[in-house]
């Protein structure tokens, strides 16, 4: 369904040296599939998937939804195009002076459906899929965020896309409103057949939603495996993100004879106790991924 | 108070004066100020469609005009005045300058207001495959709409005062007629009741901008 062909994207600042976002990536999302991608703040993993409706386009490599390679048309085609591929984000995105149900007809109104009744009756019929239908006629400040996030998934939806991209949608959200749209995109995943891609550093999303995981590293995709691997006895992730997947969560050590440092290597699969190194980041990601339990 | 009593035809002819000046200055100000200030956010060198050499050209002569103290400008573009209404005297020439100074404060406004949005929504609706124009009209002015009536009470306000300027090209309006009376002649009440005019005004002007901006506001919650 997704095809990316050696995608790399590298960001040239004037007076900067050019950071490379993402580096010579290619991954296959199967139709229907859900493909989670995860890794550390910076690992690229939102600039991938922003490479796949071409908000940010790449500068080197292929990419194709549905036959159709994106990076070959033009304007005008590209954005036709991207009236099949929804995408939510961390910070939902909506228009705060509209209403919830004017928000979702949005998406109707730029794929050019014209007649204004037509749009807000699959408006509505969107909400529904989410589950809001008495507040639609309120607006974004009055809602709480999991009802947020799913206006921006009806939203997302209204279009009938065959892609849904996602881009951290959860990582505002706490744990119990968490579950909640992530069952949402699981619903809509298995009754529409929707290709979804989530990008996260939320290990439990990860293992809650995905079919397949991609492990992402400085630009790099370092690590693929079928999520069902996760539930296997003796699977052993080459990485330490991959470790984490399997680990209990954050665990401290608080007898204070640990000097204070933080060297250890993470990259490093020997040095990776589950859940044992002391990076900061590692720490905040075991933290929200334990709250769920 | 008789004095002032006296001087109420000219009191009123002053007020119709201002009147006259905010009427026509602000709305095309709006009017021509609105598109430009977007053009200078579509346009930014980090904008929606960068054009960093355009932007450059425009900006810089956007600044020019507003650096511009409004009583040199008066003086400096009375050629133009003449060519626009064929006169430079009374209180069609001061309407010239006082437009002309209105636009890029007015376009200076809007990109900031439009700037201050973030970039969100913008992002979510180049997802969904909208056009520049679709995000301008649905999006950016419809988020922007409380902070740009907003930034026409201010700009309303800050023209009532420099409409004071006028009588140095013999514009007239409550200003004027404060410093002429009131400075050149001494007729302090009529100085004072001038001022309490434009004090009314500008508090008319400032408490209907805050009661239309809060009402079309619907980030906060009711």
């Amino acid at each position: 369904m997704i095809s990316l062909t050696h995608v790399s994207t590298t960001f040239a600042a004037r007076g900067r040296e050019p950071l490379t976002a993402v580096d010579d990536v290619s991954l296959e999302v199967p139709r229907g599939s859900i493909q989670g991608i995860i890794g550390f703040s910076g690992a690229g993993k939102s600039t991938l998937l922003r490479n796949i409706n071409l908000l940010e386009r790449p500068t080197a490599g292929t990419v194709s939804v549905a036959g159709t390679e994106l990076t070959s048309l033009d304007d005008a085609a590209l954005r036709q195009a991207r009236h099949q591929i929804g995408m939510i984000f961390q910070g939902f995105n909506l228009v705060n002076n509209l209403t919830v149900a004017q928000n979702v007809e949005l998406s109707l109104k730029f794929a050019g459906v014209k007649d204004r009744r037509e749009r807000l009756r699959r408006a509505a019929e969107a909400l529904e899929i989410v589950d809001i239908t008495d507040k639609t006629s309120v607006y974004p400040a009055q809602l709480s965020g999991g009802q947020k996030q799913r206006v921006a998934i009806a939203r997302a939806l209204a279009t009938k896309p065959e892609v849904l991209l996602c881009d951290e949608p959860t990582s505002a959200l706490d744990p119990f409103t968490t579950a909640t749209v992530l069952q949402y995109l699981a619903d809509v995943n298995r009754e529409f057949g929707i290709t979804v891609v989530i990008v996260t550093h939320e290990m439990e999303v990860i293992k809650a939603l995905a079919d397949n995981v991609a492990v992402m590293e400085d630009g790099r995709v370092v690590e693929e495996f079928p999520a069902s691997e996760l539930r296997r006895e003796g699977f052993n992730p080459r990485t330490s993100i991959g470790k984490y997947l399997l680990s209990d969560g954050i665990r401290l050590d608080r007898s204070g004879e640990r000097p204070h440092e933080s060297t250890s290597a993470p990259q490093d699969p020997d040095a990776a106790q589950p859940g044992g190194t002391h990076r900061s980041q590692h720490t905040a990601l075991a933290g929200s991924a334990g709250g769920v339990r | 108070m008789n004095l002032v009593i006296e001087r109420l035809p000219e009191i009123n002819q002053a007020m119709l004066e201002t009147f006259a000046m905010i009427a026509v200055a602000i709305p095309v100000a709006v009017l021509l100020g609105t598109p430009l200030g977007i053009w200078l956010f579509v346009h930014a060198p980090d904008g929606l469609a960068p054009r960093p050499r355009s932007h450059a050209i425009v900006s810089g002569l956007v600044n020019m005009i507003r650096s511009f103290p409004f009583l040199i400008l008066l003086i400096a573009i009375i050629p133009f005045t003449r060519f626009v209404v064929g006169t430079s005297v009374g209180t069609a020439a001061v309407i010239v300058p006082l437009t002309i100074n209105a636009i890029p404060y007015f376009a200076r406004l809007v990109e900031q207001n439009i700037t201050q949005l973030g970039s969100g929504a913008v992002e979510a609706s180049r997802a969904m495959g909208a056009t520049r124009g679709q995000i301008i009209r649905n999006v950016l002015l419809v988020d922007a709409k409380p902070g740009l009536i907003g930034s026409i009470t201010i700009t309303t306000v800050s023209f009532i005062s420099y409409s004071a300027m006028s009588g140095l090209v013999g514009g007239g309006g409550i200003g004027d007629l404060a410093i002429r009376y009131g400075y050149y002649r001494y007729e302090t009440p009529t100085m004072i009741a001038a001022i309490v005019l434009m004090v009314l005004l500008v508090s008319l002007v400032q408490f209907t901008g805050t009661r239309v901006a809060r009402a079309s506001d619907r980030r906060i919650t009711a």
